[in-house]
Formats: structure tokens, C-alpha cells, sequence
């Protein structure tokens, strides 16, 4: 490894462990680094070729990670102490969104598995059928308005495409309880897109994003299957298995929704990646 | 273990010693590879100070208020064609907390042979 790549993997490290603070915290340590990095090769330079300066640079960097990690934490404490979840706005629109996301997705927790006992006819009259009626009508409608506000709320930040594709998958999803079963696909095919796109933008946490995207994948499965074989539907030993994989999807609502319980992240200043 | 509120380590005595020695050379600011450099012959040490372990200790020198630094103007560091640098100067209480640093050190040294032959 030459110095300049040893350098490059300061400068990743340092990228890496400074991400989400705050941007003038960030971008001190950034330039500090750099500043040490140039005059440490620089002097090498001057003083002639030295074998040992790549291997110098990244013992300096691989001693220093605990040093860096801890220093992470305290100015963690530091951003929060000066009310620094800075990176945060709190507004009601967003709390509303989590608030829809939270019940959207526990009313999707509540009713695969028991839809998946009673089969296709639920039983007239029975507690159950009730628990289905709220759990599958009332979710859906929360995760399509949780979805659209998403679209809504940072619209600034998504491209037109996506905010589109989720804007009219919500919808879809949002009447397909009212018979047309089959257009409850659109809702996780539109919110995967949309969060996709909240995640490069930051909004969301870019893990968060990819696990939604991930259990949309999943949530596709017993529908594709659904659609192929319907009879497995009827019988509760297969189709509780498969009504589990709704259950994914369920849960990463209610992650996006305790993620954006104290507001959005704030768009970062612009930090020159090129460097 | 977590060390005592105010308690100083030897790294950043050693980083309190080199600002002075600096300042005496005429370097009354310094950034941090100077220091790192500088710390690495006062110590007769083989390597730089790491990186995470450098930097860590100049932010707690300059929340006890032992140090004190300014980021230089862009202009100046784009003039010489290098990365802005941010430039340390010992203050008074670090000029302080060094001297009692060292009086803790020879008091150490003196007291080491005397507790040696008390048997």
C-alpha cells in the first residue's frame, strides 16, 4: 500500500466515524486530519522517498480508532447536551407520520396470522372478524396516509418519480379494502420506492430504508403464491407460515415510525466528498 | 477505568511540554502535526502519537481551557496550496497545569528512593 491509499483509508475512517454529527463538528475533524495528513507527506517528500510512511499513516489510524470512537461518543453527549439532536426537526406533521406508521404497522402485526386461521370467509359475527375488519382496514388506511405524508412532508428531498409511485401506491393500497384485494401489492411496491428514496436522502437512516425495501421484497412472496395456488390459503398449516412473511413488513413500519418520533433529520451542509 | 474529572495524562502533558517548547523556539501557535512531532522527540518515542489519540487529548486541553485554538483563514491555507489548519497556543492555565505537572513529577522522583529503604 502507498502512502496516498493510506492516506485515502484515513480519510474514509475519519468520514465514517464522524457521520451524523454535527456538520461543523464533522468538518473540523475532517480538515484537521487532512491538515496533518498533507504535512506528515509532505515532510516525507522533502526529506526524500520512505518506505515507511504508509505503514507509519495507518498505525497512526488503527491505534487512534479507540481514541476516535470514544471522542464519537462524547461529542454525541455534547450535540444532545446543547439540545443538539439538532439534526432533527420536530415538527407535527412528522410525529403525525410516525404516529400513522406506529398504528399502521401494528394493525398489520395483528391480523396475517389470524386471517390466515379463520381462511377467506370470516366468520359472521365473531370477535375475531371484528379484530380483522379494524386491524386490516384501519392499518391499510394509516400506512397509505403515512406514506403520502411521507410524500408530503419532504418532498423537497425525493425525486418526482418516487414521491409519484408512492403517492398512487398508497391509494391503491388504501382502496383495495374495499374488495379489489389485489391492489394491496401497490402499497409496499410504492412505499419501497418512496423510502428507498428517503434513505439516500437521509431522512430516514439508510439500514432502515434498505430492511423496508427488503421486507417489501418478502411481503410479495405469499401473494405471488396466493395468486399461483390459492388453496393454500385454505388450510391454516400453510398458510399461517406464509401470512408470517407479512409480518416483516409490519414491523419495519413501526421501525420508520419510532425513528421519526422526534422529527426528520435536517439536510446536512454540503461536505465536499471529493477531497 | 474513567479517570478523575481535571486528572491529566502523561500524553497530554507531554502536548502541554511541546507547546512550550515550541512557543520558546518562536512558534507561539502550532497545529497538530507539528505537536504530534514534536511530542515523538520529547518522548524519544519510535512513531507519531496515533491519530484519534492526538486529537482526542487537544479537544479535552482546550475544554479544560489549557489550550486554546483558531482556525486560520481559508485564504491563507489556499495561498500555500494545503488543507486549512487549526493552530493551538498554551494559555495560562496550561502554562500552570504544566508546571504543577512537573513539580507532581520530580516529587515522585525524589520520593522513590526514600520509600525504596523504608522496610
Amino acid at each position: 500500500m502507498n502512502a496516498e491509499r493510506a492516506a485515502g483509508l484515513v480519510r474514509r475512517w475519519v468520514a465514517f466515524y464522524t457521520r451524523g454529527l454535527p456538520a461543523e463538528v464533522r468538518q473540523d475533524r475532517r480538515d484537521e486530519l487532512d491538515d496533518d495528513l498533507w504535512s506528515q507527506m509532505t515532510e516525507a517528500a522533502a526529506s526524500g522517498p520512505d518506505q515507511s510512511l504508509s505503514s507509519e499513516v495507518v498505525m497512526r489510524l488503527v491505534f487512534g480508532i479507540p481514541a476516535d470512537l470514544t471522542w464519537r461518543v462524547e461529542q454525541l453527549r455534547v450535540a444532545l447536551k446543547n439540545g443538539g439532536a439538532p439534526e432533527r426537526s420536530p415538527t407535527t406533521g412528522t410525529r403525525a407520520i410516525a404516529l400513522l406508521a406506529i398504528v399502521g404497522g401494528v394493525g398489520w402485526v395483528v391480523w396475517p396470522i389470524p386471517q390466515a386461521i379463520v381462511g377467506r370467509d370470516w366468520p359472521a359475527g365473531q370477535p375475531v372478524s371484528w379484530l380483522l375488519f379494524f386491524s386490516v382496514v384501519f392499518g391499510t388506511w394509516a400506512l397509505a396516509c403515512a406514506t403520502i405524508g411521507l410524500v408530503f412532508g419532504f418532498q423537497d428531498r425525493i425525486g418526482a418519480g418516487s414521491a409519484l409511485i408512492g403517492s398512487l401506491g398508497a391509494s391503491i393500497g388504501a382502496v383495495s379494502v374495499f374488495g379489489l384485494f389485489a391492489g394491496i401489492v401497490a402499497l409496499p411496491l410504492g412505499s419501497a420506492i418512496l423510502v428507498r428514496d428517503l434513505g439516500r436522502a437521509g431522512v430516514l437512516g439508510l439500514w432502515l430504508a434498505r430492511a423496508h425495501v427488503a421486507t417489501a421484497i418478502i411481503f410479495f412472496i405469499p401473494i405471488v403464491i396466493l395468486f399461483a395456488n390459492g388453496a393454500l390459503f385454505d388450510h391454516p398449516e400453510t398458510a399461517v407460515p406464509l401470512m408470517t412473511l407479512v409480518l416483516p413488513y409490519a414491523f419495519s413500519w413501526i421501525s420508520i415510525g419510532w425513528s421519526l418520533r422526534h422529527g426528520a433529520p435536517v439536510p446536512e451542509r454540503r461536505i465536499d466528498e471529493t477531497r | 477505568m474513567r479517570r478523575k474529572a481535571g486528572a491529566i495524562i502523561p500524553l497530554e502533558v507531554a502536548i502541554l511540554e511541546a507547546s512550550a517548547e515550541l512557543r520558546r523556539a518562536g512558534d507561539a501557535e502550532v497545529h497538530g502535526y507539528l505537536l504530534a512531532r514534536t511530542v515523538k522527540d520529547l518522548r524519544h518515542a519510535r512513531r507519531l502519537t496515533a491519530y484519534g489519540t492526538l486529537y482526542k487529548a487537544l479537544t479535552r486541553l482546550e475544554r479544560q481551557g489549557y489550550l486554546a485554538s483558531r482556525w486560520e483563514v481559508p485564504l491563507a491555507a489556499a495561498a500555500d496550496g494545503r488543507p486549512r489548519r487549526r493552530f493551538y497556543r498554551l494559555t495560562l492555565e496550561g502554562e500552570g497545569a504544566l508546571r504543577e505537572a512537573r513539580a507532581a513529577d520530580r516529587d515522585t522522583v525524589i520520593n522513590r528512593p526514600a520509600a525504596a529503604t523504608v522496610r
